[in-house]
């Protein structure tokens, strides 16, 4: 992976932000407000900078949080269904595309009600469901998010796993006595993390999206929140403080998925 | 793929669901009345309850908060939105098919305009970058008076336009795939003019890739469509009516076209109130993407068999 070429997308991908962010002028002809110093959320104002840096880790804490939790649950889950036998998994794997159609909305605001039913019949309050002040809550956004990447995580790489274990490797290495728990986690496992990792991007922009609209519900003070605000800027700086990490991150996925597989990028005529 | 996908039971059922649901749509005003609007419930001539009433009181799925049957509400609904999904799919697809062989084509000099607009798209989530692109056409109808009709397709252009550049970065890699390939070599060279190798090989074989990629745009935009309406943005634009009595007036939104989104927006204050009015629709719409993912399924199954004939 070169710098020179992360540097040459970031300078694109800014310039396709910047373009975005004035489309609306550009299309209905009016002004867009630009104000480098503040932005208000819930009818009052705040300073842009540096307040937007403590959003930004927030958001940025419940977004690798979900993930890794996600990440987590699905190879959890993925093992467990491997010990199941024949007619369970098929079982499993009809759940999950019934579990796949649900909406994000649907399960942050079904998730949400779900708390406060517990509390009026019990009073235990697991959580805030709800923000008021600047207070910030954690546990329940990771776990809200965490649930649609678990179900697609764990849904690629059940199908993943299905895939490998017909291949010609996993049948030597039984013919060869290797136990088969051995293989599983020796080599068929790791294949299917690797593969996993291919899903990277969608995952990604599947959860950024998800990010948002649980912000939007919870009115959690957050980076995606603030995007929606009518001042033209944050939308460009949130944008732009989102793609220099995960550009980078991409990159370096990329060039890694290249050197594995060994196969050249693409061409470019 | 013609005849082996009516072979597939996951297909079928996806497809006799959504069927059902759009024909039980256009049919369902001609043979049943619209039911009473109730706004408030009398038990023996005392006043019980104000709308919205919850499913145990008005059966199947209560009432919204304009006291409007909700199954009736969802079932009027239904042809709005899975039509207007559908069409929007079927536009991005269709444009990003043209697009992306113009892309593939004349790589060099498009490329960098483009690629920008492509690469930043990603890290925009859809539902932020459809708020601002039509946010400000809801201000604009409330001071211009833009036609209903008008609104509509002027939503719906944009809502078509903003999934079209992550699909043709899509589209033009799985072309750059198919014209590396030898027979489409070989043809080149002996000759054949570019516009014939795209009619005659490129899109036949990409005739089943376009279809599955619909089908998950349709659920894109169903979602796409949910995020909006909790957003207070509706296809058909707003209407503001007063609600509640002389004393204490306020202005709520109402979608007009009647699409399940809307129905979602208008409630979305009184989520803790009553659940279901927002729950209900929000079931609907998993219904329809479950029968998508069905449909999908069963795409994807037929592929693969065809696949493993072609090879074996």
């Amino acid at each position: 992976m070169s710098l020179g070429g992360y540097f040459k997308r970031l300078k694109s991908i800014m310039i396709g932000i910047i373009f975005i962010g004035f489309l609306p002028s550009l299309l209905y002809g009016f002004d867009q407000t630009i104000n480098f110093q503040s932005y208000i959320f819930n009818r009052k104002t705040y300073d842009l900078f540096p307040g937007i840096f403590d959003k930004y880790v927030y958001s940025m804490t419940i977004f690798f949080g979900a993930l890794l939790l996600g990440l987590f649950l699905a190879i959890l889950f993925t093992f467990c269904t491997t010990l199941l036998p024949r007619l369970f998994k098929m079982m499993v794997y009809g759940m999950l595309t019934l579990f796949e159609s649900i909406p994000d909305l649907f399960i942050v605001i079904s998730l949400q009600l779900l708390i406060v039913y517990i509390y009026q019949k019990t009073g235990w309050l697991i959580s805030n469901v709800t923000v008021v002040y600047d207070d910030k809550i954690y546990l329940l956004p990771i776990l809200v998010l965490s649930v649609l990447p678990t179900v697609q995580l764990f849904r690629i790489s059940f199908l993943l796993l299905e895939e490998e274990r017909d291949k010609p490797y996993v049948t030597v290495a039984k013919s060869m006595g290797l136990g088969d728990y051995y293989i599983l986690f020796q080599h068929v496992f790791r294949n299917v993390l690797f593969n996993l990792f291919l899903y990277f991007k969608t995952i990604f922009v599947f959860m950024l999206s998800n990010l948002f609209i649980m912000e939007y519900v919870f009115n959690i003070h957050g980076l995606m929140r603030i995007m929606l605000s009518p001042n033209i800027f944050v939308f460009i700086v949130g944008t732009i403080m989102i793609t220099i990490p995960f550009l980078f991150l991409f990159e370096l996925a990329q060039s890694r998925i290249d050197k594995s597989t060994g196969e050249k990028k693409e061409e470019t005529a | 793929m013609r005849l082996a996908i009516w072979k597939q039971p996951q297909f079928l059922i996806g497809s006799f669901i959504l069927l059902s649901m759009i024909i039980l749509s256009f049919m369902s005003p001609l043979f049943f009345d619209p039911p009473q609007e109730v706004k408030y419930l009398y038990e023996d001539g005392k006043l019980v309850d104000v709308a919205p009433f919850s499913p145990s009181q008005v059966p199947p799925f209560g009432t919204d908060k304009f006291g409007r049957n909700l199954l009736t509400l969802l079932i009027n609904g239904a042809k709005y939105t899975l039509l207007i999904a559908i069409v929007i799919a079927v536009f991005r697809v269709f444009l990003s098919g043209l697009f992306a062989i113009v892309y593939h084509h004349y790589n060099v000099k498009l490329r960098p305009l483009l690629e920008d607009l492509v690469e930043s798209t990603i890290f925009v989530p859809t539902s932020i970058l459809a708020y601002l692109l039509l946010a400000p056409l809801a201000v604009k109808q409330a001071q211009e008076g833009i036609g209903f009709f008008e609104i509509v397709v002027i939503q719906c252009i944009i809502l078509i336009f903003i999934g079209v550049p992550p699909l043709i970065s899509i589209f033009s890699k799985d072309m750059g795939r198919i014209t590396r390939k030898e027979h489409i070599v070989s043809t080149l060279s002996l000759g054949a003019k570019h516009r014939y190798v795209y009619i005659k090989h490129v899109l036949p074989e990409m005739g089943s890739r376009f279809l599955l990629v619909i089908a998950q745009q349709i659920i894109q935009v169903l979602i796409l469509l949910a995020h909006l309406g909790v957003l207070l943005i509706f296809l058909g634009g707003v209407k503001t009516i007063l609600d509640g009595d002389l004393l204490s007036t306020h202005e709520v939104f109402v979608s007009l076209t009647g699409e399940w989104s809307g129905l979602i927006g208008n409630n979305f204050q009184e989520i803790v109130h009553s659940p279901h009015v927002i729950l209900v629709p929000l079931g609907f719409f998993s219904l329809t993407i479950f029968s998508m993912n069905l449909i999908i399924n069963g795409m994807q199954n037929t592929m693969k068999k065809i696949e493993r004939g072609a090879g074996s």
